[in-house]
């Protein structure tokens, strides 16, 4: 029973950290909160459904999983044109990214409520029996699929952030934006990266989301709250510390829930998160956030 | 009055009370929070719902309503003001999720999700609603042009200079956010009074979201500009509700409608419709002037 | 022989591993105007920080006044009337010239937000003083035709004076300006240095401490000199005695001439 609980708990954890993860990488490099990030998964979660459902017979999986993925993409790189890349032009202020970010986060919940209803859509099922026994344990095959994709995926990103080019640049923009740019790191190029990075997770971990949750409109804002405080608790930057925090969080949720019902998660999430920041306002800020007198 | 325009009118004097409440904190002091719709909330179920199972006058409930709003804010704010202001912005949606989960938990008194509906119903709504609105506007306008509004503008444009000239950033930025959230309290009530319901829906944090675009409409630091845009953005959508294209009803848009036009305002026209300019009878006078002299420039060649 | 207004004594920082500051010691008596000069990354800015106690000194002892101020916050000590302009101007651009100038007061003008709200008779009374206040300082500067533009708008060399005048209107013991020649051209400069005599004349009991390295500046207007090089003070005296101290010369009039 206990067990069942803590992979479930790990599994949905995973999925917070695809969340996290992706709001850090937007932040360590262009320094605001990217809202957006929660109405991208929904309406990635509403792609995936309706390709999955486009077919007389369903597509594979994974193929569903890259086509969301793609679609985060295009999505993202859309949201940024739109919303962010004139306030970069005029180096508007944090404030000024914030309430964009916002609104376009309200505007997707606000166009896929009003195009499909608020009602749930459950997502296709992927396996023939929702559970496999190994020995006398019962697992989900849904939370297995789910943890083992997520692991998978961010074992390649922090790859991809701490081996390859894109991801020296990355961090080098992330600790100081000017001085990268003096040694030659593109800045654009590295935005747009951040950006399609974001994108693809969203995309899959809108697909991931949904495959446990279901497909509703504010599918993906719920998720950012517990994606921020994962990436707050875990040292902003730090994707190490992001992961382990959103796990940490995902397997507490679960745990509450079960014993507590699930109305009292919001409550011990802000005050956890408020505890935390209380404790150590200066620490959580990671290395990246250190401002100059 | 007709029904249909007292209801217009109570709408618009809401938007305004609670935007003014947002202006005191974001455009003063530069706190940006997505959890002044909580307030709201706090007050309103403690008033009604006070109200209905002690059997206590409504005013005496509201002032309960208030004033706990006010102490809540207090602690709240005690750590999370020591914070970067992005931080505090998140803890503000935080603690909005963690009010309405309270709301919904003590469901045996609140109803829950279906919504508290057993609110007395008051005479003259619309001239209380009126009065508190006009007494709320004046108040915010008086902090702006006190020395507590240039201490607060002040700290918003830059922390460190600010303290050199000893002014207390923390102390003050408690203050204004107290004041904030007791104003975003009155605004709940009057809510509450308005709509003869209230449900945990009505103050998520979009609702605190609306407030911010709307008052960023109006202008980066324009009272009279965020109370102008407040009322006409609010009031938009009811002359919307006719209107219908390729069969949508163009009400339903609303909020879309919002979120385009404060992308488009922040992207092209960054300080909001007014900017840092107040309306006043001087500015009137001003553009009266300079239209009068290109009239005449006009009339002479 | 004055009184000592500003004592510091054997003053030390270190950021990592480079020494920032390095035994420093200063006193400066009411109604002087003293200067520090060096080259970049000499640590005069730091030196200013640590006096307004934006950073906390790793040893030393720093007496404002007759009170230890070492261990005290950078609120209290610029309420005990210690004011300083900054490097790059740092005027509040959301607020007019005078209103900028009077911010600087609101701090201890006492009448409460509730006050405030209401304008109840305390707050128009005060108000009246802090705009009679700021109007007076503008006017003895000469800058009161500026008072309701915004400061945005001005010209640079008028914004460092309206600055100025902002730290001078609580009437301070002691004056901090960090390189107030900074960013100005040639004329701007000749202006700054009529406009600090005149300064004098009018608030002949504060003291100014001055960070510079514009010379022509420093050695117009400074009583008394000290010389920093690489955190440490390599020469003192009055402008003729630098001048001549081949000290100095070597590290940084050398460069120049």
């Amino acid at each position: 029973m206990d067990l069942q609980l803590l992979i479930s708990g790990i599994s949905l954890g995973a999925v917070y950290a695809l969340v996290a993860v992706g709001y850090a990488v937007v932040f360590s490099v262009l320094k605001f909160s990217n809202f957006a990030h929660g109405g991208m998964i929904s309406a990635c979660a509403y792609m995936g459904y309706y390709f999955q459902r486009a077919f007389p017979a369903p597509p594979p999986f994974y193929v569903t999983l890259l086509f969301s993925a793609f679609a985060g993409v295009a999505l993202s790189f859309l949201i940024d044109t739109i919303a962010y890349r004139r306030l970069r032009k005029q180096q508007s202020p944090a404030i000024y990214y914030f309430l964009a970010s916002i609104a376009i986060s309200i505007l997707i919940v606000n166009l896929l409520s009003i195009f499909f209803g608020k009602n749930l859509y459950a997502f296709p099922p992927i396996f023939t029996s929702t559970t496999f026994y190994i020995g006398s344990i019962r697992f989900s095959s849904i939370d297995t699929l789910i943890l083992f994709v997520s692991l998978a995926i961010l074992t390649f990103l922090i790859l991809l952030i701490n081996r390859t080019r894109i991801g020296l640049a990355i961090r080098s923009v992330a600790i100081n934006s000017q001085t990268s740019r003096l040694m030659g790191v593109n800045p654009d190029v590295t935005i747009m990266t951040v950006f399609a990075i974001a994108g693809a997770l969203a995309g899959i971990s809108g697909v991931l989301l949904a495959m446990k949750l279901s497909v509703y409109p504010t599918l993906g804002s719920q998720m950012m709250l517990k994606g921020f405080v994962a990436s707050v608790v875990g040292g902003l930057g730090s994707l190490g510390g992001a992961i382990i925090a959103a796990i940490f969080l995902g397997v507490i949720e679960i745990y509450i829930t079960y014993y507590l019902g699930s109305l009292s998660t919001p409550i011990v999430t802000f005050g956890l998160m408020l505890i935390f920041l209380a404790v150590r306002p200066v620490g959580v800020a990671g290395k990246f956030a250190q401002e100059k007198v | 009055m007709s029904a249909y325009q007292i209801s217009l009118i109570t709408l618009t004097c809401i938007s305004v009370i609670t935007v003014s409440g947002v202006f005191t904190m974001t455009s003063l002091a530069g706190m940006f929070s997505l959890g002044q719709a909580a307030y709201m909330s706090i007050s309103a179920y403690l008033t009604f719902c006070l109200a209905r199972y002690l059997n206590l006058p409504i005013w005496l409930t509201a002032i309960v309503g208030i004033v706990m709003s006010g102490i809540v804010a207090f602690i709240i704010s005690l750590p999370s003001l020591r914070l970067r202001r992005d931080y505090f912005a998140l803890l503000s949606v935080g603690f909005g999720g963690m009010v309405l989960a309270i709301v919904i938990l003590l469901g045996k008194w609140t109803n829950a999700a279906v919504g508290f509906s057993k609110i007395p119903k008051v005479n003259h709504l619309v001239w209380i609603i009126l009065g508190i609105t006009v007494l709320i506007v004046f108040v915010v306008r008086n902090i702006k042009y006190s020395r507590f509004g240039r201490m607060c503008i002040a700290l918003k444009t830059d922390e460190i200079a600010a303290r050199s000239f000893g002014i207390n950033v923390y102390g003050l930025k408690v203050k204004i956010y107290v004041v904030a959230s007791v104003i975003a309290a009155v605004g709940g009530i009057c809510f509450g009074l308005r709509n003869r319901v209230i449900a945990p829906d009505s103050f998520d944090w979009s609702a605190s979201a609306e407030m911010q675009i709307l008052l960023f409409f109006g202008g980066t630091n324009s009272l009279t500009g965020s109370v102008l845009s407040a009322a006409s953005l609010k009031l938009l959508p009811e002359f919307l509700k006719g209107v219908s294209i390729f069969g949508m009803n163009l009400h339903d848009f609303r909020t879309t409608i919002y979120c385009i036009l404060i992308i488009l305002i922040i992207n092209f026209r960054t300080k909001g419709l007014m900017g840092e300019k107040e309306l006043s009878f001087k500015l009137i006078q001003k553009l009266a002037k300079k239209i009068n002299r290109t009239v005449k420039k006009g009339g002479s060649k | 022989m004055k009184e000592c207004i500003l004592r510091i004594d054997n003053l030390h920082k270190n950021f990592g591993g480079v020494v920032a500051v390095d035994a420093f010691n200063l006193e400066v008596r009411i109604g002087e105007l003293m200067g520090i000069i060096g080259p970049n990354g000499a640590g005069k800015t730091t030196i200013f920080n640590l006096i307004s106690k934006i950073y906390e000194p790793d040893e030393g002892t720093i007496e404002f006044d007759g009170q230890n101020i070492t261990h005290k916050s950078q609120i209290q000590v610029a309420r005990m009337g210690l004011s300083r302009t900054f490097q790059n101007v740092r005027l509040f651009s959301g607020l007019s010239v005078l209103d900028n100038v009077k911010v600087a007061l609101d701090a201890k003008a006492n009448y409460s937000l509730l006050e405030a709200m209401f304008l109840l008779p305390r707050r128009w009374k005060r108000e009246k003083e802090t705009t009679r206040a700021a109007m007076e300082c503008l006017t003895l500067l000469n800058l009161d035709e500026f008072a309701d533009r915004q400061p945005g708008n001005l010209p640079y060399g008028l914004q460092r004076r309206v600055e100025i005048a902002r730290a001078l209107v609580s009437n301070p013991k002691l004056l901090m300006l960090d390189e107030p020649a900074a960013g100005l051209n040639p004329e701007e400069v000749f202006q700054l240095i009529d406009f600090l005599h005149e300064m004098r004349e009018k608030y002949p009991q504060t003291a100014i401490l001055i960070i510079e390295h514009r010379m022509e500046l420093v050695m117009n207007i400074c009583e008394y000199i000290y010389v920093q090089d690489f955190g440490k003070t390599i020469a003192k005296g009055d402008p003729t005695e630098i001048q001549n101290n081949p000290a100095v010369i070597k590290a940084y009039l050398g460069e120049e001439a």
